[in-house]
């Protein structure tokens, strides 16, 4: 080793706490970057094998050829292997209309080259032996007997086409009336296995075959013959020939989604997406290391710039510092790069194992598996080595540049600029303070990469925290999220004298597992409306103009009378001639509401939740309404996933009508007029099925009015306010109901909606409840289990939430390591003074206040550069997402804060680890060592 | 025969308020083998002068010629290996690298300079700095005295053609700075090397061939010790 590595060796050895620091950051931005890249091979392996899986493990496919095609493939040295399959001919199927098409593969299962897996049994060995779909053949179990008679499809005298590409649109691919099936041969094998086929189109995996029935696969014919045709499937020796080996043949078709993952196909679009998702991903999580590594190594280059300085003085050339600076860098490299891509791998083997969920999302037939390529290994260890490089080099840079003199007296650290201490601080701080001020003036640029630093942790953990957030919003905001775990719904009948609703609700609640639960009911007012003689109340709302916002006519949540949709019959809407211009001048408009009633204990913590006024809410006579707004929705138009707001304030009036339906007649339009009233048109029953003559015979009724009146507007649905077709949802107690409207409570339609910390033992449970009043009764009760069913969902949007976590976490370490080294560090290089303050009579007590008064100075303007950034950046991130997604903007202000007072905490924490150690130290020895 | 040839040197630190001429105008040659001494009261610029000479800082007008070739007419490179093969600098804080140890101190110029260590050269070094039993000592464990003999032998190990030394024993006792001052003119005498030594003391001045005084960047006297 060299002198000067042998320098920097010992420097290392020697400053251990801050080399383990810079390892640790180093490690951390190598299984960063390691991570993402085994991530991808991971996620590529497994698209991979999935396409190997779903279409086969070959290149290119020969459809229809026969013995001379073989052997010309075989004498093309570009390939490597070829497996044939013999098309025998369609048999008909269970039905007149369905097939089984009989092809015979070589027999060379165990490469699975193609798409055939078997479901139950095994593949067939000899071509006795027959292996079926599962579909269409229910009537065959294994070890069945099957005889085909096998044949042509002939159509007007005329063979059908078999290539797909022959068949124009869909012709042929079912069952056409009039074809015949010409029998060639009778065939008799043994059932020995079921496939379970993946789609029909997938059929052209295994012969030129598509469309009708499905392969039914045996073994083929001993020697190759000519008369019959073959398919070939071909593997390349090397995959990228695929096009040109292609490019001079008919009746071929190349593995697309295998070349494409592979890597070979003209179309890699896909290819493009991911790993552009991926450079850039790359291109962050390095930017944020090299900032934070170089300024480790900022620090540590100008701790030893006099040291550069000596060694300049003595002869060492520019060239011969920058070396050492640069094997530093790949002393630490070497300890945290293997370190961290170990760690980075395993936390994806680790991931992966969580991640079942977002395998049935996106409908891989194999199972995601770690797979460590060694390509992106090395491009992850490159970036990170880089990373490391272009940390150190800039500080190297700089070192090299001064000459030694200013080197060895250090006077670019330190400027004399004048400092104005206020007395305020003199007075406050004592002479603690004005050195700790005029430190931080005088020092500016040797501690501006400090500050630097430390904004830095601050601005990547707020900004990829709140990143995560937003992702959060947007998956939530894209996926209905049902809040409840298990529901059960039932009809009225269930209750009686020994039960009622309240009672179930209790026994609910009491179940295993249960969290909360409550009990709706809707004023469902459709489903009067097969109740001739009954009342019926409109499932639309009218709401006078005033009380809602702009955006929601301009979005369409509120309609015009003459926009809703049951004027959509022309000929019913022309009973009512009155032009559409008396319309526009209403101050009506009408909008999808839905009432729920909600039982009396849930719609009291609701009040408690909001602070509301119990009296007001269930007030009998005149009771207020507590409407959920905000309601998101897909909007076809701007593609956009948008929140609408309605109302426009908390106290809003809204009208539903109700109407008795005259025996014997129909209802068949509704009409409001200028004053927010309704008319329903009826007409006879006789006469609504007999088409053109209702215009004539209809007449119309006056709907009764009734005001709701809303107390309180709140934007987040309880959990038993579930996803619906309203734009505005009104929460009633169920006390209320019969005063709301009566009838309503005669038939209710009930559901219970229950959350759970363990949704299958309560789904359990609750059906056994259910059973205990059901038994020997017709009455059904509904139990379903939510969660289990959005598990899928769920999956994602936890997986998500993990990977936000993780980063966010890893980031937290780099920014935490980062703090501790910046300020341990800055101490350190001050040993030499402090030893010098303490020397001449500097107190203890004093000696804390400086510090901690110093601490204060970094950690305010760590806040002033640090959140600014953080801000713009968090708005310009919500600014993006909010193109494709409505959501308003927050910032996450508890987190900064929390973070904001973390990094005080961990200053403080640091300064009084550092302050110590150097406080143990005799201050002679320090002085002494002129060389710190 | 002339081995140093300073023309016209000025060199001026900072600016505005805090503008200072450091030197100004300063001419003056040596003559090879020559022990001269540089006086003057602190403040006047002798250390600047004497880190302008050793190529370590660079002056604002004016040249330096050693040997008959200009010291500033190279780059940085040139100008490294001009310092680690020419010039043996001793400071008046000792600047050893804490990290090293003192045969490592010594032979560090040799090492930057990938040469090999003539062991019997740095033997014979070692025991003329009475520095025998201490060479796998970290300086922090050496006397100011030793210390300040480790960064002698630091300047004298690659025989540079000029030994600079500025207030070589500002920090050391009497007795102490009489054995640095002896062994350094002992050298000046042995290998016909040039010194040019800073220094506040009379009695050492006394004993150099030459005496140079400056007073605010200045040469005020240049006398040749009549001895
Ligand atoms: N880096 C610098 N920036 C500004 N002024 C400087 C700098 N270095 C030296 N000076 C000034 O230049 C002048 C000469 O300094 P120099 O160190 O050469 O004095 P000196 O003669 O060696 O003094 P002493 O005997 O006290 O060591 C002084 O006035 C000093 O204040
Ligand atoms: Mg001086």
């Amino acid at each position: 080793m060299n002198i000067m590595n042998r320098v920097t060796m010992r420097s290392l050895l020697k400053n251990r706490t801050r080399t383990l620091v810079t390892v640790i950051g180093i490690a951390l931005s190598a299984a960063l970057i390691c991570a993402v890249t085994t991530y991808i091979s991971s996620f590529y392996n497994t698209l991979t094998e999935n396409a190997k899986y779903e279409n086969g493990d070959w290149h290119i496919a020969y459809y229809y050829r026969h013995l001379s095609d073989y052997d010309q493939l075989a004498a093309n040295d570009k390939i490597a292997g070829i497996e044939y399959v013999q098309e025998l001919g369609y048999a008909k199927g269970e039905t007149e209309y369905s097939y089984n098409y009989v092809i015979g593969t070589n027999g060379n299962f165990e490469e699975k080259n193609l798409a055939i897996h078997p479901y139950e049994g095994r593949y067939p060995a000899s071509s006795d032996e027959i292996m079926l779909s599962l579909f269409e053949n229910e009537n065959y179990s294994i070890g069945d007997k099957i005889t085909l008679e096998i044949g042509d499809r002939y159509y007007n005298g005329k063979p059908v086409p078999n290539f797909y590409d022959e068949l124009e649109d869909n012709e042929y691919r079912t069952f056409t009336k009039g074809e015949e099936l010409r029998i060639r041969e009778t065939r008799t094998y043994t059932v020995v296995g079921f496939y379970y086929p993946m789609s029909v189109l997938d059929a052209a995996a295994l012969s030129s075959h598509v469309g009708l029935g499905y392969p039914a696969v045996t073994i083929a014919d001993g020697e190759m013959s000519d008369s019959f045709a073959y398919d070939f499937f071909v593997k390349l020796k090397n995959p990228a020939d695929a096009n040109s080996v292609f490019a001079n043949s008919d009746f071929v078709s190349l593995n697309e989604t295998l070349l494409t993952y592979m890597g070979f196909s003209p179309f890699a679009v896909q290819n493009l997406t991911i790993w552009g998702v991926a450079v850039l991903l790359v291109g962050i999580i390095a930017f944020a290391c090299i900032l934070l590594i170089g300024n480790s190594f900022s620090i540590s280059v100008s701790e030893r710039t006099k040291q550069f300085g000596l060694l300049f003085s003595l002869g060492a050339t520019g060239k011969q510092i920058r070396r050492s600076v640069l094997f530093e860098c790949l002393v630490v490299s070497i300890a945290g790069i293997p370190v961290g891509a170990a760690l980075g791998i395993g936390a994806v083997a680790v991931s992966l194992q969580f991640m079942d969920s977002v395998v049935s999302a996106i409908g891989l037939k194999v199972p995601l598996t770690l797979s460590v390529n060694i390509f992106a290994l090395l491009i992850g260890i490159a970036v990170s080595l880089l990373t490391v490089l272009i940390s150190a080099w800039i500080p190297a840079k700089r070192a090299s540049r001064i000459t030694a003199i200013e080197a060895i007296r250090q006077t670019k650290d330190i400027k004399n600029t004048p400092v104005k201490v206020s007395k305020l601080t003199e007075k406050l701080l004592g002479i603690s303070g004005v050195l700790a001020a005029k430190y931080y003036k005088r020092s500016k640029k040797r501690y501006k990469s400090s500050v630097i630093g430390l904004s830095l942790s601050l601005f990547l953990f707020i900004s990829i925290y709140a990143f995560g957030e937003y992702f959060n919003i947007m998956i939530s905001a894209t996926s209905d999220v049902y809040k409840y775990d298990v529901s059960a719904d039932y009809i009225d009948q269930i209750l009686g004298e020994d039960l009622t609703a309240e009672a179930l609700l209790k026994e609910y609640k009491a179940a295993d597992h249960v969290t909360d639960a409550a009990m709706t009911v809707y004023g469902d007012p459709v489903s009067y409306e097969d109740d001739p003689g009954g009342y019926s109340v409109s499932v639309i709302a009218g709401i006078n103009k005033s009380y809602v916002t702009s955006q929601a006519i301009e979005r369409g949540s509120v309609n015009a009378p003459e926009d809703i949709s049951r004027y959509s019959d022309a000929e019913t809407s022309a009973i009512y001639s009155e032009s559409p211009s008396d319309f526009d001048s209403t101050d009506y408009l009408y909008l999808d509401a839905c009432i729920v009633f909600v039982d009396d204990e849930a719609f009291k913590s609701l009040l408690k939740q909001y602070g509301l006024n119990e009296a007001e809410y269930t007030d009998p006579k005149n009771p207020l309404a507590v409407a959920v707004d905000g309601k998101r929705h897909y909007d076809i138009h701007s593609g956009k996933n948008r929140k609408t707001n309605v109302l426009n304030s908390d106290k809003a009036q809204l009208y539903i009508y109700r109407y008795e339906v005259p025996s014997g007649m129909y209802s068949i339009a509704d009409k409001y007029d200028k004053n927010g009233d309704e008319y329903v048109a009826f007409t006879d029953y006789d006469l609504y099925f007999d088409e053109h003559k209702q215009s004539e015979d209809a007449y119309e009724i006056k709907a009764e009015r009734i005001a709701l009146n809303i107390g309180k507007v709140i934007y987040d649905a309880p959990f038993y306010v579930t996803v619906n077709f309203a734009k505005l949802n009104l929460i009633y107690p169920k006390s209320v109901m019969g005063n709301i409207c009566e009838k309503w409570s005669d038939k209710s339609f009930t559901t219970c909606y229950i959350t759970s910390d363990d949704h299958a033992a309560t789904s359990r449970a609750i059906e056994n409840i259910n059973n205990k009043y059901t038994m020997g009764t017709d009455i059904y009760v509904r139990t379903e289990d939510y969660h289990a069913e959005m598990q899928s969902g769920l999956g994602i949007i936890d997986t998500v939430r993990a990977a936000v976590i993780i980063f966010v976490g890893i980031i937290s370490v780099i920014a935490v390591t980062n703090v501790f080294n910046t300020v341990s560090t800055n101490i350190n290089l001050r040993r030499r003074e402090f030893a010098m303050l303490r020397s001449v009579g500097m107190t203890n007590g004093e000696f804390n206040r400086m510090m901690i008064y110093e601490c204060i100075i970094y950690w305010l303007k760590s806040i002033l550069y640090g959140i600014p950034p953080t801000f713009l950046i968090t708005f310009v991130t919500y600014f993006i997402m909010y193109q494709t997604i409505e959501f308003d903007f927050t910032f996450p202000w508890e987190t900064a804060a929390a973070a904001v007072a973390v990094m005080c905490i961990l200053m403080l924490l640091t300064v009084f680890y550092a302050m110590s150690k150097v406080k143990k130290a005799n201050p002679i020895d320090e002085l002494k060592n002129e060389n710190i | 025969m002339e081995i140093l040839r300073v023309e016209h040197l000025s060199k001026i630190y900072g600016d505005g308020e805090n503008r200072v001429l450091a030197l100004s105008d300063v001419s003056f040659s040596v003559e090879k083998g020559e022990f001269l001494a540089i006086i003057g009261p602190s403040g006047s610029g002798k250390s600047t002068l004497l880190h302008i000479l050793g190529g370590v800082d660079k002056p604002d007008a004016g040249k330096v010629f050693l040997d008959g070739s200009d010291v500033f007419d190279r780059n940085d490179d040139q100008l490294a290996i001009f310092r680690r093969r020419q010039v043996g600098l001793i400071y008046q804080f000792y600047n050893l690298i804490p990290m090293l140890n003192v045969v490592e101190n010594i032979t560090l110029p040799l090492l930057l300079d990938g040469q090999k260590v003539n062991e019997a050269h740095l033997k014979e070094l070692i025991v003329t700095l009475q520095l025998e039993g201490r060479e796998n000592h970290l300086p922090n464990r050496l006397s100011g005295g030793q210390q300040q003999r480790v960064s002698i032998g630091r300047a004298l190990i690659s025989a540079p053609a000029v030994v600079l030394a500025d207030e070589p024993t500002g920090n050391l006792d009497s007795k102490n700075s009489h054995e640095i001052v002896e062994l350094m003119k002992q050298s000046n005498r042995k290998y016909k090397q040039t010194l040019i030594m800073i220094t506040h003391d009379e009695n050492i001045a006394s004993q150099a061939d030459r005496v140079i005084a400056i007073e605010d960047g200045r040469i005020l006297r240049d006398e040749v010790n009549g001895r």
